[in-house]
């Protein structure tokens, strides 16, 4: 329950159960390459040290903010930005593969356009299903900030959806 | 182009969105991850146990307030007996002193007094030779010094205070004078023995400040004694002064001490070469 939950070691396996593929799936997003698994873990082990954490927030928003402070350390450390990478660990061009695609081929290219803070955002939405107030807290930035950033990001997305949908829509429509 | 309404479009990108990024996963989980091994999860959970355990077990840093509180405690007893014995002193002379002369020089003496009587705790660490052992210390000798400073400021503030406060109320000096005829002798002689605590030998140390609080309460009271007239002619300015040169030379000190202690092992510790 949000704003409620205790981390109390009878909880540490209903947490890890609950949120380790979500925080996973960030880190192999965000954290440079081939680190992923040492990073979900490293993230799990910070929250647990948080022994007087109480009532600020949920867990899963709580371990993706450990979650992205961590990446952007480990990106720091590794002397370059983290590479975009899928969940499977291959990069983004490869999901972008029209032949082999993973999800939406045609999204992929247009989220791969979007700059990291609009693709984060809409991430952490749509993926990892926070509401405005847990992007708040992970993006570390005001709720209404991270309100307008979902907007402006989403407005981006359909933006660069538009000419493909409109391509779309004249090969299908007769001559 | 798609020719829904807005709010509809809307939608249909949300839904589209979170399609996607679910086609990313396997069973809510990252595709080709070794999650699924439950005993990867379960040794997780019990490194958060332990990490759990572990941050219990530590003590948390302690801030710089509740060190300066926590040193209180060690503040030998007699130091706070010296002091309720000069406020007592204080009460005494207010109560009890017959002219305004002797009052006076009644408070000289117990401003002088009471710079001393906070000496020994200020400086244990030199005394005792374990200036080296708090230097590696999370508060290190500085901060210790520094927290004793405090500590006995405080202290002597107060003590001082209560005088200059009951004194006026009972006796027959203003508060000005109160103040101007205690701040002298104690600012001078607190800066004197932080002087000595820096430069002489750890062993010579409260000789050489006893020494100095002897001188400076000599001088208050030959001052008193001997030239009674000039000591109670001379003006509030003169005073103010001799009070205001002798707290810049205590602040001085005191911060050539706290300098001398942060600069390390060798400054406080016995094997320094001693001036005296």
């Amino acid at each position: 329950m949000a704003g409620s939950w205790q981390s109390e070691s009878s909880d540490d396996a209903a947490v890890v159960e609950q949120c380790y593929g979500d925080v996973l799936a960030y880190c192999r997003r965000h954290g440079p390459r081939g680190s992923a698994e040492d990073l979900a873990q490293e993230v799990f082990l910070r929250f647990a040290r948080q022994s007087t954490y109480r009532d600020r927030g949920t867990a899963k928003a709580y371990l993706l903010a450990i979650a992205r402070n961590l990446c952007i350390d480990a990106g720091r450390s590794a002397g370059r930005a983290p590479l975009p990478v899928d969940p499977s660990g291959e990069e983004v061009a490869a999901i972008a593969d029209p032949r082999n695609p993973i999800g939406d081929w045609e999204l992929s290219q247009a989220l791969a356009a979007l700059d990291a803070q609009s693709r984060e955002v809409l991430e952490l939405r749509y993926d990892q299903g926070l509401s405005a107030a847990e992007m708040a807290q992970v993006l570390e930035v005001s709720r209404f900030s991270a309100h307008r950033r979902l907007k402006r990001a989403l407005e981006q997305l359909r933006q660069q959806l538009l000419p493909a949908d409109s391509s779309a829509t004249e090969e299908r429509s007769p001559r | 182009m798609t020719s829904f309404p807005r709010p509809r479009a809307a939608e249909q990108l949300e839904a589209r969105l979170r399609a996607h990024y679910a086609a990313q996963r396997t069973d809510g989980r990252p595709r080709g991850s070794a999650i699924g091994d439950e005993q990867r999860l379960r040794q997780l959970a019990a490194l958060m146990a332990q990490e759990r355990q572990g941050a219990a077990a530590t003590p948390r840093p302690m801030g710089f307030v509740a060190f300066v509180a926590s040193q209180v405690r060690f503040v030998p007893r007699w130091t706070w007996i010296v002091q309720a014995a000069l406020m007592a002193l204080a009460l005494l002379l207010a109560t009890g002193a017959q002219s305004a002369q002797a009052v006076a020089m009644g408070t000289s003496l117990i401003g002088g007094a009471a710079a001393l009587a906070g000496l020994p705790s200020l400086l244990a660490s030199k005394s005792f030779n374990t200036a080296e052992l708090e230097c590696a210390c999370y508060f290190d000798c500085a901060g210790a010094t520094a927290a004793r400073l405090i500590v006995i400021g405080c202290s002597d503030a107060l003590v001082l205070g209560c005088a200059a406060l009951c004194i006026p109320l009972l006796g027959a000096l203003s508060l000005l004078e109160v103040l101007l005829h205690l701040c002298p002798p104690f600012f001078a002689g607190a800066a004197g023995c932080l002087l000595i605590a820096r430069r002489a030998r750890p062993a010579n140390t409260l000789p050489w400040a006893l020494c100095w609080t002897a001188i400076v309460l000599a001088c208050a009271y030959g001052f008193a004694a001997v030239a009674p007239v000039a000591y109670e002619g001379t003006s509030i300015a003169v005073w103010g002064c001799a009070a205001l040169a002798a707290a810049l030379w205590l602040a001085r000190e005191a911060y050539l001490l706290l300098d001398c202690a942060a600069r390390g092992l060798d400054a406080l510790k016995a094997t320094a070469s001693p001036v005296w």
